[in-house]
Protein backbone atom coordinates (compact mmCIF):
# COMPACT_ATOMS: atom_id res chain seq x y z
CA UNK A 1 0.00 0.00 0.00
CA UNK A 2 1.36 3.39 -0.94
CA UNK A 3 2.02 5.94 2.25
CA UNK A 4 -0.70 7.84 1.01
CA UNK A 5 -3.22 5.05 2.20
CA UNK A 6 -1.86 5.30 5.52
CA UNK A 7 -1.65 8.99 6.13
CA UNK A 8 -4.01 10.28 9.00
CA UNK A 9 -7.87 10.67 7.38
CA UNK A 10 -9.02 14.36 6.77
CA UNK A 11 -11.91 15.88 6.22
CA UNK A 12 -12.93 19.55 5.43
CA UNK A 13 -15.36 20.91 7.18
CA UNK A 14 -17.55 23.55 6.08
CA UNK A 15 -19.84 25.20 8.12
CA UNK A 16 -20.28 28.89 9.33
CA UNK A 17 -21.48 28.01 12.51
CA UNK A 18 -18.69 28.25 15.03
CA UNK A 19 -20.20 25.85 17.64
CA UNK A 20 -20.83 23.07 15.48
CA UNK A 21 -17.62 23.40 13.48
CA UNK A 22 -15.53 23.20 17.32
CA UNK A 23 -17.79 20.33 18.55
CA UNK A 24 -17.35 18.22 15.28
CA UNK A 25 -13.25 19.05 15.23
CA UNK A 26 -13.21 17.73 18.86
CA UNK A 27 -15.43 14.33 18.15
CA UNK A 28 -13.44 13.77 14.71
CA UNK A 29 -9.81 14.66 16.35
CA UNK A 30 -10.20 12.39 19.31
CA UNK A 31 -11.60 9.94 16.62
CA UNK A 32 -8.44 10.07 14.88
CA UNK A 33 -9.50 11.87 11.93
CA UNK A 34 -8.02 15.21 11.34
CA UNK A 35 -10.50 18.05 10.32
CA UNK A 36 -9.48 20.99 7.91
CA UNK A 37 -11.21 24.27 8.32
CA UNK A 38 -11.11 27.25 6.25
CA UNK A 39 -10.98 31.31 6.83
CA UNK A 40 -12.36 32.41 3.38
CA UNK A 41 -14.83 30.70 0.69
CA UNK A 42 -12.08 31.41 -2.04
CA UNK A 43 -9.62 29.01 -0.12
CA UNK A 44 -12.40 26.15 -0.24
CA UNK A 45 -11.06 24.72 -3.70
CA UNK A 46 -7.44 25.38 -3.05
CA UNK A 47 -7.46 23.46 0.27
CA UNK A 48 -9.33 21.05 -1.48
CA UNK A 49 -6.52 20.45 -4.11
CA UNK A 50 -3.19 20.70 -1.62
CA UNK A 51 -4.72 18.70 1.50
CA UNK A 52 -6.87 15.76 -0.59
CA UNK A 53 -9.24 15.52 1.97
CA UNK A 54 -11.09 12.45 2.20
CA UNK A 55 -14.36 13.67 2.57
CA UNK A 56 -15.89 17.17 2.58
CA UNK A 57 -18.91 17.58 4.67
CA UNK A 58 -20.49 20.92 3.30
CA UNK A 59 -23.63 22.64 5.22
CA UNK A 60 -25.41 23.41 2.59
CA UNK A 61 -27.89 25.84 4.79
CA UNK A 62 -25.62 28.46 6.18
CA UNK A 63 -27.75 31.85 6.33
CA UNK A 64 -24.28 33.70 4.97
CA UNK A 65 -22.73 31.21 2.66
CA UNK A 66 -24.66 29.41 0.00
CA UNK A 67 -23.57 25.30 -0.14
CA UNK A 68 -25.22 25.06 -2.85
CA UNK A 69 -23.62 27.64 -4.75
CA UNK A 70 -20.10 26.88 -3.11
CA UNK A 71 -20.35 23.33 -4.54
CA UNK A 72 -21.50 24.42 -7.82
CA UNK A 73 -18.77 27.07 -7.89
CA UNK A 74 -16.28 24.11 -7.92
CA UNK A 75 -14.83 22.57 -10.67
CA UNK A 76 -16.30 19.27 -12.07
CA UNK A 77 -12.78 17.45 -12.20
CA UNK A 78 -12.72 18.55 -8.23
CA UNK A 79 -16.36 17.53 -7.48
CA UNK A 80 -15.55 13.93 -9.02
CA UNK A 81 -12.84 13.67 -7.48
CA UNK A 82 -13.80 14.23 -3.74
CA UNK A 83 -16.43 12.14 -1.88
CA UNK A 84 -18.78 15.35 -0.50
CA UNK A 85 -21.13 15.08 2.20
CA UNK A 86 -24.37 17.20 2.61
CA UNK A 87 -24.73 18.07 6.42
CA UNK A 88 -27.86 20.26 7.47
CA UNK A 89 -30.36 20.52 9.63
CA UNK A 90 -33.24 19.63 6.49
CA UNK A 91 -35.44 16.64 6.37
CA UNK A 92 -33.27 13.92 5.23
CA UNK A 93 -35.90 13.71 1.65
CA UNK A 94 -34.71 17.45 0.65
CA UNK A 95 -31.10 16.38 1.76
CA UNK A 96 -30.93 12.74 -1.10
CA UNK A 97 -32.63 14.57 -3.59
CA UNK A 98 -30.12 17.39 -2.99
CA UNK A 99 -27.30 15.08 -2.78
CA UNK A 100 -28.36 13.51 -6.28
CA UNK A 101 -28.77 16.30 -8.17
CA UNK A 102 -25.60 18.20 -6.46
CA UNK A 103 -23.30 14.99 -7.25
CA UNK A 104 -23.12 14.47 -3.61
CA UNK A 105 -22.19 11.04 -1.71
CA UNK A 106 -24.31 11.15 1.12
CA UNK A 107 -26.15 13.67 2.99
CA UNK A 108 -26.22 13.12 7.06
CA UNK A 109 -28.88 15.80 8.83
CA UNK A 110 -27.34 17.52 12.06
CA UNK A 111 -30.04 15.53 13.75
CA UNK A 112 -28.32 12.50 13.88
CA UNK A 113 -26.49 11.43 16.54
CA UNK A 114 -22.44 11.55 16.55
CA UNK A 115 -21.89 7.69 15.99
CA UNK A 116 -23.96 7.65 13.48
CA UNK A 117 -22.11 10.46 11.62
CA UNK A 118 -18.80 9.28 12.08
CA UNK A 119 -19.98 5.90 10.87
CA UNK A 120 -20.97 7.45 7.80
CA UNK A 121 -18.09 9.59 7.24
CA UNK A 122 -15.59 6.73 7.73
CA UNK A 123 -17.56 4.87 5.18
CA UNK A 124 -17.04 7.17 2.71
CA UNK A 125 -13.22 7.93 4.25
CA UNK A 126 -12.09 3.95 3.47
CA UNK A 127 -13.78 4.47 -0.06
CA UNK A 128 -11.77 7.27 -0.71
CA UNK A 129 -9.07 5.37 0.22
CA UNK A 130 -9.76 2.36 -1.35
CA UNK A 131 -9.98 4.09 -4.47
CA UNK A 132 -6.19 5.39 -4.38
CA UNK A 133 -4.69 2.39 -3.08
CA UNK B 1 -19.75 -0.71 15.78
CA UNK B 2 -23.05 -1.51 13.25
CA UNK B 3 -23.09 -0.51 10.08
CA UNK B 4 -25.79 1.21 8.17
CA UNK B 5 -26.55 -1.19 4.90
CA UNK B 6 -24.58 -0.70 2.03
CA UNK B 7 -26.51 -0.39 -1.63
CA UNK B 8 -24.91 0.14 -4.87
CA UNK B 9 -27.16 1.64 -7.71
CA UNK B 10 -26.07 0.32 -11.05
CA UNK B 11 -27.02 3.23 -13.50
CA UNK B 12 -25.55 5.62 -16.18
CA UNK B 13 -27.81 8.69 -15.11
CA UNK B 14 -26.09 11.44 -13.21
CA UNK B 15 -29.23 11.92 -10.90
CA UNK B 16 -30.37 9.22 -10.32
CA UNK B 17 -34.18 8.65 -8.06
CA UNK B 18 -33.52 5.29 -7.13
CA UNK B 19 -30.24 6.47 -5.28
CA UNK B 20 -32.17 9.55 -3.79
CA UNK B 21 -34.94 7.84 -2.31
CA UNK B 22 -32.48 4.91 -1.16
CA UNK B 23 -30.68 7.65 0.66
CA UNK B 24 -33.55 8.98 2.50
CA UNK B 25 -33.93 6.01 3.76
CA UNK B 26 -31.09 5.75 5.09
CA UNK B 27 -28.68 3.71 3.23
CA UNK B 28 -25.41 4.16 2.21
CA UNK B 29 -25.79 4.60 -1.08
CA UNK B 30 -22.38 4.01 -4.37
CA UNK B 31 -23.61 5.03 -7.24
CA UNK B 32 -21.66 3.35 -10.42
CA UNK B 33 -21.66 2.45 -14.12
CA UNK B 34 -22.39 -1.38 -15.03
CA UNK B 35 -18.51 -2.02 -16.08
CA UNK B 36 -17.48 -0.90 -12.18
CA UNK B 37 -19.99 -2.98 -10.42
CA UNK B 38 -18.37 -6.00 -9.65
CA UNK B 39 -15.76 -3.76 -7.66
CA UNK B 40 -18.69 -3.78 -4.80
CA UNK B 41 -18.59 -6.78 -3.57
CA UNK B 42 -19.30 -5.88 0.18
CA UNK B 43 -22.85 -4.60 -0.77
CA UNK B 44 -25.87 -6.05 0.92
CA UNK B 45 -28.19 -5.06 -2.49
CA UNK B 46 -27.58 -3.97 -6.02
CA UNK B 47 -29.83 -2.25 -7.77
CA UNK B 48 -29.79 -1.69 -11.70
CA UNK B 49 -31.08 1.68 -12.69
CA UNK B 50 -30.05 0.75 -16.60
CA UNK B 51 -31.72 1.15 -20.58
CA UNK B 52 -33.60 -1.62 -21.67
CA UNK B 53 -30.77 -2.77 -23.96
CA UNK B 54 -28.01 -2.46 -21.76
CA UNK B 55 -29.46 -3.91 -18.83
CA UNK B 56 -30.42 -7.26 -20.95
CA UNK B 57 -26.39 -6.89 -21.61
CA UNK B 58 -25.55 -6.78 -18.37
CA UNK B 59 -27.76 -9.48 -16.89
CA UNK B 60 -26.64 -12.05 -19.67
CA UNK B 61 -22.86 -11.49 -17.78
CA UNK B 62 -24.43 -12.43 -14.44
CA UNK B 63 -24.58 -15.51 -12.42
CA UNK B 64 -27.59 -15.97 -10.19
CA UNK B 65 -27.33 -13.47 -7.33
CA UNK B 66 -30.02 -12.80 -4.99
CA UNK B 67 -29.04 -9.27 -3.63
CA UNK B 68 -29.60 -7.91 -7.52
CA UNK B 69 -32.71 -5.80 -8.01
CA UNK B 70 -33.97 -4.16 -11.10
CA UNK B 71 -35.73 -1.39 -11.82
CA UNK B 72 -37.53 -2.77 -15.05
CA UNK B 73 -38.06 -0.26 -17.81
CA UNK B 74 -41.37 -1.69 -18.54
CA UNK B 75 -43.54 -4.75 -18.14
CA UNK B 76 -42.15 -6.85 -20.80
CA UNK B 77 -38.94 -7.25 -19.21
CA UNK B 78 -40.43 -8.78 -16.45
CA UNK B 79 -41.75 -12.21 -17.75
CA UNK B 80 -38.34 -13.34 -18.67
CA UNK B 81 -36.53 -12.61 -15.50
CA UNK B 82 -35.57 -14.73 -12.17
CA UNK B 83 -34.40 -11.52 -10.30
CA UNK B 84 -36.44 -9.06 -8.11
CA UNK B 85 -37.72 -6.80 -9.80
CA UNK B 86 -39.73 -3.24 -9.10
CA UNK B 87 -41.37 -1.40 -12.49
CA UNK B 88 -39.77 1.81 -12.65
CA UNK B 89 -43.21 3.62 -12.71
CA UNK B 90 -43.76 1.88 -9.23
CA UNK B 91 -40.41 3.01 -7.38
CA UNK B 92 -41.31 6.10 -5.18
CA UNK B 93 -43.72 3.05 -3.55
CA UNK B 94 -41.85 0.35 -3.82
CA UNK B 95 -38.03 0.16 -4.00
CA UNK B 96 -37.23 1.09 -0.32
CA UNK B 97 -39.35 -2.08 0.90
CA UNK B 98 -37.98 -4.30 -1.42
CA UNK B 99 -34.42 -3.23 -1.05
CA UNK B 100 -35.38 -3.55 2.92
CA UNK B 101 -36.40 -7.35 2.00
CA UNK B 102 -33.43 -8.28 0.00
CA UNK B 103 -31.01 -7.01 2.68
CA UNK B 104 -33.05 -8.34 5.86
CA UNK B 105 -32.87 -11.76 3.59
CA UNK B 106 -29.04 -11.13 3.40
CA UNK B 107 -28.54 -10.64 7.04
CA UNK B 108 -30.67 -13.83 8.36
CA UNK B 109 -28.53 -15.57 5.64
CA UNK B 110 -25.48 -14.32 6.87
CA UNK B 111 -26.88 -15.18 11.06
CA UNK B 112 -27.25 -18.76 9.74
CA UNK B 113 -23.99 -18.82 8.07
CA UNK B 114 -22.79 -17.91 11.46
CA UNK B 115 -24.54 -19.84 13.39
CA UNK B 116 -23.48 -22.78 11.63
CA UNK B 117 -19.73 -21.85 12.09
CA UNK B 118 -20.26 -21.68 15.45
CA UNK B 119 -21.48 -25.26 16.35
CA UNK B 120 -18.20 -27.15 16.80
CA UNK B 121 -17.38 -24.11 19.55
CA UNK B 122 -20.63 -25.27 21.15
CA UNK B 123 -19.73 -28.60 21.32
CA UNK B 124 -16.51 -28.60 22.80
CA UNK B 125 -17.85 -26.54 25.44
CA UNK B 126 -19.41 -29.58 27.18
CA UNK B 127 -15.37 -30.33 27.76
CA UNK B 128 -14.32 -29.71 31.21
CA UNK B 129 -12.82 -26.38 31.10
CA UNK B 130 -9.03 -25.84 31.14
CA UNK B 131 -7.43 -25.13 34.34
CA UNK B 132 -3.43 -25.20 35.80
CA UNK B 133 -5.47 -27.93 39.02
CA UNK B 134 -7.41 -30.17 36.43
CA UNK B 135 -4.53 -30.06 34.09
CA UNK B 136 -1.89 -30.79 37.23
CA UNK B 137 -4.40 -33.63 38.57
CA UNK B 138 -4.53 -35.26 34.98
CA UNK B 139 -1.08 -35.26 34.92
CA UNK B 140 -0.53 -36.81 38.19
CA UNK B 141 -2.96 -39.69 37.00
CA UNK B 142 -1.62 -40.66 33.88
Amino acid sequence: MSSEGQRKPKILLIDDDPLIVEAMTAYFELAGIDVLTFSSVFEIPFLIGRERPEVVLLDISMPILDGEKIMQSLAERVRLSTNFILFSGRSRRELAVMAEQLGAVDCISKAEDMASIERRVRYWIDAAQRQTA
Amino acid sequence: MKMEPQVVVITRSPVSRAASLLREAGYLVSKVPPELAGNHTDAEALVVDLRLFELIQWLDQQHDDDRILIIAPNTTVIKGLTARTVQASAIEDDLTSAVDRIVADQRIAAHRAVKVLRLPATTRAEEPPYSPLTSFFGAMAR
